[in-house]
């Protein structure tokens, strides 16, 4: 007998695209959530594999807070035009003009929470079933307890007490009218994983994720991209550092790291060699200890 | 070169997914966080993290239960509700791990993160001995197909380490799984909450 073995990359790789044409099977309507950050990219990544030669079977959304790093939105337009994709824009501003949410006041206000009212009114609009995500179990501790698929009733709600059985490779996506599923195919995928992922397929992504000279300032020992956004306290003043970032979100609350990583290879280095979490560095998640739990119920992603 | 060396071992390892299993404050949680814990997986941020809240909740430990516990609900009751997923690696492997819920009422979560894994560690408190939740759990893994169980007797240092008790409870697990179909059986006496014999070897 032939002995028959892959490696882990593989068989992780092997969930995501089976997860995902399960999507495809069980939805009739399904968006990929698509921020630019390499989470996301790697999901758009996988889904072109699962349906090559045929284009994404899905639209991608971008839930837009208009607290970008330029150099995303720079990204996200040059993807979406190679991979001929359509995309769908959801704008948090919009929701702030149509009077749906109000804009935190403050040093440390944030869109980041506001996104979620977005979100879910662009699910509404659309009729959308199923958004795709590239969440990560080992990212948050209330993530690292979410189903591959995972129900929403139809107020976009997360019940964490009464999830769903979800047994070997069999996931249910029955639903009533008006509710949804949030799917995560790379749930089983370390931040390690991701990075090897994207060397071993030669990925591209966003500079941002590169070093590279950059005006900043601290923040409760965070190091912040100085931005139009973002009001300065007293006594906090901006320094040009050398620095990259290992997460992307919404400007005003990702943090960057001091580093001279410029490879793909270098980068992995330092994710090896790392002592603190990628989400170590960022804010929305330090607001209180159950802060990703209390945003996902209401419907965050 | 050495770079090029590291990314190719990495992009070689094997993955192994495993389950806890047990009755109720059996320790699973425990074990699981003493495992990240010993073997280097836990970042500093997280372990900060759990330090503030066991100390808020008046422990002079650290609980490193509160690592698998992300629910709000579980950390209040100090129970565990739902399956949570942790990964490390070792040189050689990659490791996803379930952490199961021991309440009955939460089995059927038990049984989700019991279906994926090709190892479950069902934990035995070493003062109570096989309990009906126990065997339940051993049936089920046994029933889902799962190749490999290693019976973790646990909580060894409130029993002063006694062979006696070990052998009395590995004699009764025995009896019962020689009804099942399973293919390996391993027994390890554990004390989790110390660390004995879960990276390191025990000294006792």
């Amino acid at each position: 007998m032939i002995s028959y073995s892959i490696t882990h990359l593989e068989e992780l790789e092997a969930e995501a695209i089976y997860v995902l044409r399960e999507v495809f099977a069980q939805f009739e309507n399904a968006a990929l959530l698509f921020s630019g950050g390499k989470d996301s990219i790697v999901v758009s990544h996988l889904a072109r594999k699962a349906f090559w030669p045929a284009r994404i079977p899905f639209s991608l959304l971008h839930i837009d807070t208009g607290h970008n790093f330029p150099e995303t939105l720079v990204f996200r337009d040059a993807y979406i035009k190679k991979i001929g994709a359509e995309l769908i824009i959801g704008s948090v501003q919009e929701s702030i003009d149509k009077g749906r949410v109000v804009e935190e006041k403050g040093y440390n206000a944030s869109r980041n929470v506001l996104q979620t009212v977005t979100l879910l009114d662009t699910i509404e609009k659309y009729k959308f079933d199923c958004a795709i995500g590239g969440a990560r179990r080992d990212e948050e501790k209330a993530r690292a307890k979410e189903r591959f698929f995972s129900h929403r009733d139809e107020f976009g709600q997360w019940d964490p007490k009464n999830q769903r059985p979800e047994l070997w490779n069999i996931f249910n996506g029955r639903k009533h009218h008006g509710e949804h599923f949030r799917v995560f195919p790379i749930s089983n995928w370390t931040e390690m994983d991701v990075w090897q992922y994207i060397y071993h397929e030669k990925i591209e992504i966003p500079s941002l994720y590169y070093s590279h000279q950059r005006e900043s300032f601290k923040r409760d020992g965070v190091i912040m991209a100085a931005t139009d956004f973002m009001e300065l306290k007293e006594g906090e003043e901006i320094k040009v550092r050398t620095l990259r970032f290992r997460t992307i979100g919404d400007a005003t609350c990702t943090g960057a790291t001091i580093s001279k990583a410029i490879t793909i290879e270098e980068i992995i280095q330092e994710v090896a060699a790392a002592r603190t979490t990628e989400r170590g560095t960022r804010a929305d998640d330090k607001r209180s200890e159950a802060a990703m739990e209390d945003r996902k119920k209401e419907g965050y992603f | 070169m050495t770079k090029e060396l590291d990314n190719n071992a990495y992009l070689d390892m094997e993955l192994l997914r495993f389950t806890t299993a047990g009755s109720v404050d059996d320790g699973k949680s425990t074990l699981i966080g003493r495992l990240l814990y010993d073997s280097k997986s836990i970042f500093i941020d997280q372990y900060e993290a759990i330090e503030a809240s066991s100390k808020r909740k008046g422990d002079d430990y650290v609980n490193l239960a509160l690592l698998t516990d992300g629910l709000r609900a579980e950390r209040e009751q100090g129970i565990t509700i739902d399956v949570a997923y942790r990964y490390y690696a070792t040189p050689k492997r990659k490791f996803i791990i379930a952490d199961t819920p021991g309440h009955i009422q939460y089995t059927r979560n038990m049984v989700t993160g019991a279906s994926t894994a090709n190892l479950a560690l069902i934990l035995v408190d070493a003062r109570k001995g096989l309990l009906e939740q126990t065997q339940r759990h051993t049936f089920i893994a046994a029933l889902l197909g799962i190749p490999h169980i290693v019976f973790c007797i646990n909580k060894m240092d409130l029993v002063d380490y006694s062979q006696e008790v070990y052998d009395r409870i590995r004699d009764e697990i025995e009896g019962f799984t020689s009804k099942l179909d399973v293919k390996d059986i391993q027994f390890i006496p554990v004390s989790a909450l110390i660390g004995d014999n879960v990276v390191h070897k025990s000294k006792k």
